[in-house]
């Protein structure tokens, strides 16, 4: 089973989200904002997804986006964005740097955990 | 599903009009917030005194063309940790329901024409909190059970606002797949 990293920097969502996909089956790791995602990915070449949030401090999930997808190793990783943002203008922009789903919080435990599992088998 | 509004008419509303506007939208968001993790909230007078202390308050600051502000979340104990999904840190919690707040108000406020770009939020813990009080900053107060919810907006205008073209949104709890 490949790892799911989520990166998010409220202990609240993480702990949330990885309930939710430990309880689905899948193994989760967590990275609390961009730099440390980035820090993630680098380090442990099993993880085969990426759940993102937007508002973070020291780098927010679209720079981490854009600068994952620049690395051609990770052109076909897998990212959902999850976050309170619904602006169409940053989806597009998250669609165009290679993000495969947007979901605005609150989220429904089922939704995530379908999106995920319909792109890690993708 | 993107959401969008029908109106397309560019209007330059006056601070009193622009602070009704986000007020309203932040009563409706805020209700729904809690609503959508298991709390109900009824929207009381300003004047009511809390039914419990707060003891803890989150902050997000917002700007855009022509606008500023912050939006400041406060609640008493029990509203807090029966919104929590886990049962996790209460400071962290209210952080991530200012945030998920401002995100709403943001949200109706691409839907009227204005941009809005939001801050990390800060937590303050502490009994009491309250801004100083200034006739222009009025709470928005919230009695659930087993405590009250507060919410407090600092705003400030500029002539060049513009409630303009709406943008479209996605709703709050929807996903999209590419």
């Amino acid at each position: 089973m490949k790892k799911v990293l989520v990166v998010d920097d409220s202990p609240t969502i993480r702990q949330q989200i990885g309930r939710a996909l430990g309880d689905a089956g899948f193994d989760v790791v967590e990275a609390t904002d961009g730099v440390d995602g980035i820090d993630k990915i680098d380090s442990d070449r099993a993880i085969g997804m990426v759940i993102l949030d937007i508002n973070m401090p020291r780098m927010n999930g679209l720079e981490m986006l854009e600068k994952v997808k620049q690395q051609s190793e990770n052109e076909n990783l897998p990212v959902i964005m999850l976050t309170s943002e619904g602006q169409k203008s940053l989806i597009e922009r998250a669609k165009r740097a290679g993000a495969k789903g947007w979901i605005v919080k609150p989220f429904k435990t089922e939704l995530l955990v379908g999106a995920v599992r319909k792109l890690m088998t993708a | 599903m993107m959401s969008t509004t029908m109106s397309t008419t560019v209007r330059h509303p006056s601070g009193p009009e622009t602070r009704a506007l986000i007020h309203q939208i932040a009563a409706c968001a805020c209700t729904k917030l809690f609503e959508s993790y298991g709390v109900r909230l009824v929207q009381v007078d300003p004047s009511a005194n809390p039914t419990l202390p707060v003891i803890l308050s989150g902050l997000v600051g917002f700007s855009g063309p022509g606008i500023r502000g912050a939006s400041i979340l406060a609640a008493s104990e029990k509203p807090i940790a029966k919104s929590n999904p886990v049962d996790g840190s209460l400071a962290d919690w209210i952080a991530e329901l200012a945030n998920q707040l401002v995100g709403r108000i943001k949200n109706q406020m691409l839907l009227r024409g204005a941009d809005l770009y939001v801050t990390t939020p800060i937590v303050l813990p502490g009994d009491h909190i309250a801004p100083m009080r200034r006739p222009d900053i009025t709470p928005l107060v919230f009695a659930a059970d087993g405590g009250s919810v507060y919410v407090w907006i600092e705003l400030e205008t500029q002539p060049e606002f513009v409630l303009g073209t709406p943008s479209e949104v996605v709703s709050e709890g929807e996903a999209l797949l590419f």
